[in-house]
């Protein structure tokens, strides 16, 4: 994972700090990832085929 | 600075324009019936305006220049004409009574600017056209228009201010559809600086090997760059391109997703389509902007339509879009703050839509879309969730992969706006979040953020409120080596009712681990308002 400035694991160790055992943690199992994936895949394609279109609007 | 819109004026005519004034009648013989300049007196009459000033005034700012790019153009070119007018509600018939007016009685102004060229023996090109006008909207509770910038103009000597979206019309020669929709939403990003036609004449002319004529449009490349020039980010798809590779693209993207979260993102979008009907050339397209959009909470569509927007794999939920049966925008050809109905537009018409975007954004409100459906219905089926709040037994009900018919709306804020907000809402029971939620994500949260608000139908209609939100960066791009998957790192957290959900540790692509604490906020609350 890249380190990035804002990102979740950031909150969640604020909150750790701040909650202690107020807070539970529980993994989760993430559905969908193909359909979502493939969905976001094909409109970043879309979007990178539009790139410098010489369709004109007059 | 706009200093066309403060320019004095050289002389002025006060018209009395109720009963029996008519404004057929004054448009025919002063303005050769155009159309869009019919349209600004009908909303003039809409208004119940009393008064119209006539105002010549002299080519200054942006029109000056507008002159001299067409003289070069044009050698023989001439500005013969160049009106404002303006409506009025007060009953004013000198100057000296203008100053007793208050801006609440400007109804709107437009600029009307008449072209010619000519050469020695005849007129080639005289015609008028709206360089500019601001109208107020139209006070419908129905219609919402998030983005209202207000824009300084002089009328007989007085800066007066008017809120509005700018709209312009284009006269074929310097500009055409293109560039006067690109300009009406820039404006309102920008309402200070606004944007003179010869940059985007500079910008498309710099693009090309071969002789650019302003007057035949740009294309989505000019639009592009000149977008980018300005430093507002974007998402656009042209579907006349894409539909070669993709032939289903228009049903599966369909263009109003990215209208719609231009809009409510208070940025706006443009809609290029191709005319349809016996006499439509094939190569004529047209562009327009659209700025706002009804909301009709009676709207039966929504329970009809609930894959309307199907991800695909049968994974189904209501866009709030469904509740608006028009979008508002100019065309220019017609004039300003039309109602156009949201379907009216075919698929197989749509040729190019982009979505404009708040500074520093780097992706669209259907990828949040998209990606927070994922999340919801991901941890909606554990069983971590609060299931003593009646309210989460609902949006899990909602949830359930043979119903799946939860709202989503998609809104970019900044996060001083979100934070604010989560600081005034109350529940229906009236509870407040604890003070300590939006102190710590002050520190913790990106200076944009999509908000992914998420309802019930019937409570988000009737009531205008939501269950709670999903809250993504809005200013990290998307990791393109992650080029199947979801990106995980674009999740902040979300909040439900009784419970924020956030995500520790993104490691474990399939089985990721989340922390969940409780919250004040117990049941629904009311939307962001942009």
């Amino acid at each position: 994972m890249p380190a990035t400035t804002y990102s979740s694991p950031k909150i969640a160790k604020a909150f750790s700090k701040q909650f202690g055992k107020d807070i539970k943690a529980a993994k989760v199992e993430m559905k969908y990832q193909n359909e979502i994936g493939n969905f976001i895949k094909k409109v970043e394609n879309a979007q990178r085929l539009t790139a410098n279109s010489q369709t004109t609007f007059k | 600075m706009a200093k066309h819109r403060l320019a004095s004026s050289n002389a002025v005519v006060f018209h009395n324009i109720t009963q029996p004034f008519s404004c057929f009648s004054f448009v025919e013989e002063n303005f050769h019936s155009r159309p869009a300049i019919h349209r600004c007196f009908s909303l003039g009459r809409a208004f119940g305006a009393k008064i119209l000033i006539q105002e010549s005034i002299p080519a200054e700012g942006f029109i000056e220049d507008e002159n001299s790019e067409l003289k070069i153009l044009f050698p023989s070119y001439k500005c013969s004409c160049l009106f404002r007018l303006s409506f009025w509600n007060a009953n004013i018939k000198s100057v000296k009574e203008l100053e007793n007016c208050q801006d609440s009685d400007l109804a709107g102004y437009a600029i009307i600017k008449e072209d010619e060229i000519s050469d020695s023996s005849s007129k080639l090109f005289k015609d008028f056209h709206i360089f500019e006008a601001v109208f107020r909207k139209y006070p419908h509770d129905h219609n919402y228009i998030p983005c209202q910038p207000s824009f300084n103009v002089k009328i007989c000597g007085r800066n007066f201010r008017i809120p509005g979206v700018l709209y312009c019309q284009q006269n074929g020669l310097n500009k055409a559809c293109a560039h006067v929709a690109l300009r009406s939403l820039i404006s309102s990003l920008m309402p200070e600086q606004d944007l003179p036609y010869s940059f985007m004449n500079n910008i498309a002319r710099s693009l090309r090997d071969d002789v650019y004529n302003p007057g035949n449009g740009l294309s989505v490349e000019d639009m592009e760059r000149i977008l980018s020039k300005l430093k507002i980010p974007y998402n656009d798809l042209d579907y006349s391109e894409v539909s070669k590779s993709v032939s289903d693209i228009r049903t599966r993207v369909p263009y109003q997703k990215y209208l719609y979260a231009g809009i409510e993102s208070g940025c706006g979008g443009l809609l290029g389509f191709r005319m349809d009907g016996p006499k439509a050339k094939p190569k004529e397209k047209h562009i327009i902007p659209f700025y706002g959009h009804t909301f009709n909470k009676d709207t039966w569509t929504p329970d009809a339509d609930a894959h309307y927007f199907n991800v695909g794999g049968g994974i189904g939920y209501i866009p709030s879009e469904s509740w608006t049966s028009s979008f508002i925008g100019h065309d220019d050809n017609f004039g300003p703050n039309f109602c156009v109905p949201r379907l009216y537009v075919k698929p197989k018409q749509a040729e190019y839509v982009i979505e404009l975007q708040k500074p520093k954004v780097k992706y669209g409100g259907i990828i949040a879309e998209a990606q927070s459906l994922q999340f919801l219905y991901s941890v909606t089926e554990t069983p971590h969730l609060n299931m003593k709040n009646e309210w989460i037994t609902r949006l899990v009900f909602y949830s359930r992969r043979e119903i799946q018919k939860v709202v989503l709306r998609a809104v970019c804020i900044e996060k001083e706006k979100y934070l604010l907000h989560l600081e005034n809402i109350q529940d229906w029971e009236g509870n407040r979040e604890l003070t300590v939620f939006p102190r710590m994500f002050s520190k913790l949260l990106p200076d944009v953020l999509w908000v992914v608000e998420v309802s019930l139908p019937q409570l988000f209609p009737a009531n205008e409120r939501k269950l709670g939100e999903i809250v993504m960066n809005a200013t990290q791009a998307k990791d393109k080596d992650k080029d199947k998957d979801v990106d995980y790192n674009l999740f902040l957290f979300a909040r439900l009712p009784s419970q924020y959900i956030i995500l520790k540790g993104a490691s474990q692509y399939n089985n990721p681990t989340f922390l969940f604490k409780s919250s004040q906020l117990k049941s629904h609350v009311e939307l962001i308002h942009n």
